[in-house]
């Protein structure tokens, strides 16, 4: 709740989410050419993609099997449902209509869990079609206004989408930040899209108003152009605060929609209300009903792998650490709990299993190379204090070079061993005596000398002591 | 025009006559439902021709005059 | 002039060559065309050449389709691949489509000869061919007077001679009209058993291809081959093609055909006439005919105008000249969709895509498109009641005989009226098919309209098939 403190003077921030990500099939929504980013342009077409005359929609049974699958992981109930168009001219619409779901939506009712057990209703996650693309040219930042001209290419016309859109239950920057961040990670885990935001295969639109508590909700603002996770935060920072400079300098807000330009780090104006199309929704007399039977909807259920947040609860649980901490979010993340999940099979330590992986495996991806047992035993030797902590993370950077090992051996080559706590007192005694006043100053509470104490007994010991082992005897010393 | 459209509009409201608050819309003539298509691709329609039938075309993508007043 | 049937037979059994075939519908073509106007293209050399390869085919020993060397002409709303497509409107003229439609790839793989394009109302709106960019088509009967609409062309190569048959789309009657006009047969089939991929789209809901013939066997040989599943229109019905020929001549006896009493007021009595000897004739032929009352008949015309003008409010927005078609160009985009549509698209089609808009706009849709969608339900619950008690229904085509040149232009409402009778059928989306029956006013004439119930198609055909023998 830290990034309340952004707003002044008890504004609340209100933020709901639109998302749109394309699916990962083979063909279109409605028609059988190609899906797929980065070929030649208009290289994906058919009669349907270019809104021909005389074309026809066939719905793409896979796309309402991904589609399933991300209502499911966010708690929706799947129900029959209906196709409507949306009327209006733009050229990277071939029909002048998308064909979309508007009042009987595929998924509805749903959810999705933030960190710290915050809830984040979703309305609904409907089928829809994409639009192609225009550049355009002339002009001095490649934006339409000032262009000369533009040219369509329609590969990207009738890519299958599902809109997810949340209820406005996100309350902070980084709430909206944590719920793209944890569903991008549900449509990775259920193979629905490589939901990549810098290549549009995940796009959000983010509505932003500000409220005092206890009032009814302020007018909001649409602001689109927010091309990745970072851009989500800085947007609605901004906007949050224009919100209220806006209101509290006697201004009124415009329901309207804005344009976020990363560079600038600003929102500006794109469309009033005054301006929004009357779309004449009405039922696509091309399609007929899509009615999903219960058999179809359970097998899809049963079919969703564990999810993220899942993950990270087990992961948690099996670590002793807070499911909604930084390590258990970033090893799950790379996809390697399961193999923390091996290493602690095979007797790993399972706190240092996950430290380890978290610290040193960024670039090992889901299937590391280093044998789980190998690690494990790594933990091992840490745990029971053969080696030290300095040792082990040599030997950690050692056993993912060499892609495992065995590390006893190759501690001992190393000549690492842990020096045993009674030869340790020995070297604390010796410590003492070689630097009197830090001791004074240690037993007088000065916390800091105890490094120049640790230091002189490291010195000593070529490095072999373990620096807790020594902190702990002259801790216990100086209570005596 | 806009005269004769308003003509015909006037002459519409008979059914403003009929009670429909218990019909149901008919949106379909026959009821079918599930018509899905597998997941299989299909050759592209051929580049040339079509943009040969297009009235501006540029570097493999149709050609437009600048859009004034609308979103990115 | 042969019928379909004759042809298949005689090319199949090599005593008719399909070149000899073409080149008399060729010729007939050149003496006639130029006054009638049915075609906006001729394929006359394409044509040729389909005929010979069907004529060395069947030399070859090689087998040949259902439709050999059949002449036959498309509605100019049929996607025909690398042949001009214009649905009569400036807006796709010189448009050569890239795929071909459904129905064109079926004629073609049964081995039909395709004569050319025929002349429509622009994009389909219309009943009297009198809204066609291009000029209108003349009813070959009477040149002073209209073939119908909207698939005048289609109706008018049949009943000139230039083709053994042709396929028209119907929405609001715009085969049986023009073919009770021009005095064939035509067939709208049940909404869902022929394929609308590749029919330039009017009213998706509405929309149905069928065939015009010279007589009841020829109709119902060329629908079998054009209907059945497909697989790219996801209104197509699940169900293979109905069996139609098998039933031609298994008379009425024992069918009981309903007299609609309440009937919109209107019709000329020439037309009446002949729908009560249609009555007599199926009497004798020991059929029971049965009163049946519509009572929602009186709507279907406002129903009709405003959900056919708001589907195609929508299916007409893709003429933008972005992709296609002729464009006026401008200086910004805005510009460019106003002048291309303004120049491109004639009156009618206007006006139909203003009236659409507005029954779809915000605050309206429910006193219009919304109501409208509605009085449809109470239409074909109208029709199900009266099926209980009768396998099909009579009615007139037409309210008059074809009609001169200008006499409704005036009064876009006077020419909705032509549609009073078939309008009913499309919005149930149940078949119904014109049969010539008799003549009425100055000689032209009469067609009277036998409806079934959806897929009632073989009930239809049996009755159809009596009333010609009757006339």
């Amino acid at each position: 709740m830290s990034e309340n403190a952004v707003l002044p003077n008890g504004w609340q921030l209100v933020v709901g989410l639109e998302v749109h990500v394309e699916l990962a099939t083979k063909t279109k929504m409605f028609s059988a050419s190609a899906n797929r980013f980065g070929d030649e342009p208009n290289t994906n077409i058919d009669p349907v993609t270019l809104g021909l005359p005389g074309a026809l929609p066939v719905l793409n049974k896979h796309a309402v099997e991904l589609a399933m699958r991300i209502g499911l992981a966010l708690n929706c109930k799947v129900q029959p449902c209906t196709f409507h168009r949306k009327n209006y001219f733009y050229p990277d619409l071939p029909k002048a209509y998308q064909i979309t779901q508007y009042d009987h939506p595929l998924n509805v009712d749903g959810f999705l869990m933030l960190p710290g057990e915050v809830r984040i209703g979703v309305e609904r996650a409907h089928l829809e079609e994409d639009t192609g693309k225009s550049t355009h040219f002339g002009g001095t930042s490649g934006r339409i206004h000032g262009s000369d001209y533009s040219l369509i290419d329609f590969n990207r016309a009738g890519v299958p989408l599902v809109e997810i859109v949340s209820r406005p239950d996100i309350r902070t920057s980084e709430q909206a930040r944590q719920y793209v961040s944890e569903l991008r990670a549900i449509l990775l885990a259920v193979g629905a899209s490589d939901a990549k935001m810098e290549e549009g295969s995940m796009r959000c639109d983010v509505n932003v108003s500000v409220h005092k508590p206890g009032t009814p909700f302020g007018t909001r603002c649409e602001i689109k152009n927010v091309n990745s996770i970072r851009s989500v935060g800085r947007a609605i920072d901004y906007e949050a605060r224009r919100q209220v400079d806006l209101i509290e300098s006697g201004g009124k807000i415009r329901q309207e929609t804005r344009h976020w330009d990363d560079a600038s780090g600003r929102t500006e104006t794109l469309r009033t209300k005054e301006d929004a199309d009357d779309y004449r929704y009405f039922l696509e007399p091309d399609l007929v009903p899509l009615v999903p039977e219960q058999a179809w909807i359970d097998a899809v259920k049963s079919a969703l792998p564990t999810l993220p947040a899942a993950r990270r609860r087990i992961l948690a649980e099996l670590c002793g650490v807070d499911k909604d901490g930084e390590s258990a979010l970033v090893v799950v993340e790379r996809g390697q709990d399961d193999y923390v999940g091996e290493v602690i099979a095979v007797g790993g330590d399972p706190r240092r299993a996950l430290i380890y992986v978290q610290q040193a495996y960024a670039e090992q991806g889901t299937r590391p190379k280093v044998p789980a047992k190998d690690l494990a035993a790594l933990t091992i030797l840490e745990r029971d204090a053969k080696v030290t902590s300095t040792q082990a993370k040599t030997l950690l950077t050692d056993l993912i070079e060499a892609g495992g090992g065995d590390v006893v051996a190759m501690a001992m080559s190393r000549g690492f061993e842990a020096l045993e706590t009674s030869a340790l007192d020995g070297l604390v005694d010796a410590a003492i005596a070689a630097e009197p006043s830090a001791w004074q100053k240690y037993c007088d509470g000065e916390e800091k000398a105890l490094g120049a104490l640790v230091g002189a007994v490291m010195k000593s010991s070529k490095g072999k002591a373990d620096g807790k082992a020594v902190t702990a005897i002259l801790q216990s010393r100086r209570s005596k | 025009m806009t005269s004769q459209l308003a003509g015909m509009l006037e002459h519409f409201r008979d059914i403003d006559a009929l009670d429909l608050a218990e019909t149901e819309p008919m949106t379909q003539p026959y009821p079918i439902k599930n018509v899905l298509r597998d997941d299989i691709e299909a050759e592209s329609l051929d580049r040339d021709e079509v943009l040969g039938q297009a009235p501006a075309a540029e570097s493999g993508r149709f050609r437009v005059p600048p859009t004034i007043g609308f979103d990115v | 002039m042969q019928r379909l049937v004759e042809i298949v037979a005689g090319v199949t059994n090599g005593s008719l060559r399909a070149s000899v075939v073409i080149e008399q519908h060729l010729a007939r073509i050149e003496a006639r065309e130029s006054e009638v106007h049915a075609f906006n293209l001729v394929t006359a050399d394409q044509a040729r050449n389909d005929a010979a390869k069907i004529d060395a085919d069947v030399k070859a020993g090689k087998k040949v389709g259902p439709l050999a060397g059949v002449p036959i002409a498309l509605k100019d709303n049929m996607c025909t691949r690398g042949i001009e497509t214009t649905c009569s409107s400036k807006i796709l003229q010189g448009w050569k489509p890239p795929y071909d439609a459904t129905v064109v790839t079926k004629l073609r793989n049964a081995g039909a000869v395709i004569v050319g394009k025929t002349n429509l109302d622009e994009f389909a709106m219309g009943s009297s061919t009198e809204n066609s960019a291009f000029g209108p088509t003349k009813n070959p009967l009477d040149l002073s007077r209209v073939p119908g609409g909207s698939s005048g062309g289609s109706a008018a190569a049949v009943s000139a001679g230039f083709a053994a048959a042709s396929l028209g789309s119907d929405t609001g009657g715009s085969i049986r009209q023009p073919a009770a006009l021009c005095g064939v047969v035509g067939v709208k089939p049940t909404y869902g058993t022929v394929s609308r991929y590749g029919l330039v789209a009017f009213a998706s809901s509405l929309d149905q291809i069928g065939p015009f013939a010279s007589d009841v066997r020829d109709a119902a040989t060329l629908l079998e081959i054009i209907s059945g599943h497909d697989p790219m229109d996801s209104t197509s019905i699940p169900q293979p093609a109905i069996s139609l020929v098998s039933v031609l001549d298994h008379g009425v006896k024992g069918m009981r055909i309903g007299r609609v009493t309440d009937l919109p007021k209107g019709c000329e009595p020439d037309v009446l006439a002949q729908l009560e000897k249609a009555f007599d004739a199926l009497r004798s032929a020991g059929a029971t005919i049965v009163d049946v009352k519509l009572p929602s008949l009186q709507y279907c015309l406002t129903a009709y105008y405003l959900i056919a003008p708001a589907e195609a409010s929508s299916n007409l927005a893709r003429y933008d000249g972005v992709r296609y078609g002729n464009r006026v160009d401008a200086a910004d985009l805005n510009s460019m969709y106003a002048a291309t549509r303004e120049a491109g698209f004639g009156e009618e089609v206007k006006r139909r895509i203003m009236l659409g808009t507005y029954a779809l706009s915000a605050g309206y849709y429910d006193a219009y498109y919304g109501k409208a969608l509605k009085v449809r339900r109470l239409i074909s619950d109208d029709f199900a009641r009266a099926y209980k008690n009768v396998d099909t229904i009579l009615t007139p085509t037409s309210p008059s005989v074809a009609f001169k040149f200008g006499s409704k232009t005036d009064n876009p409402l006077a020419m909705y009226l032509c549609d009073v009778f078939t309008i009913p059928t499309n919005l149930a989306g149940h078949p119904a098919m014109s049969v010539p029956f008799g003549t009425g006013a100055d000689s032209m004439p009469v067609g009277v309209q036998v409806l079934a119930t959806t897929l009632g198609e073989q009930a239809m055909f049996k009755v159809a098939a009596e009333l010609e023998r009757a006339s």
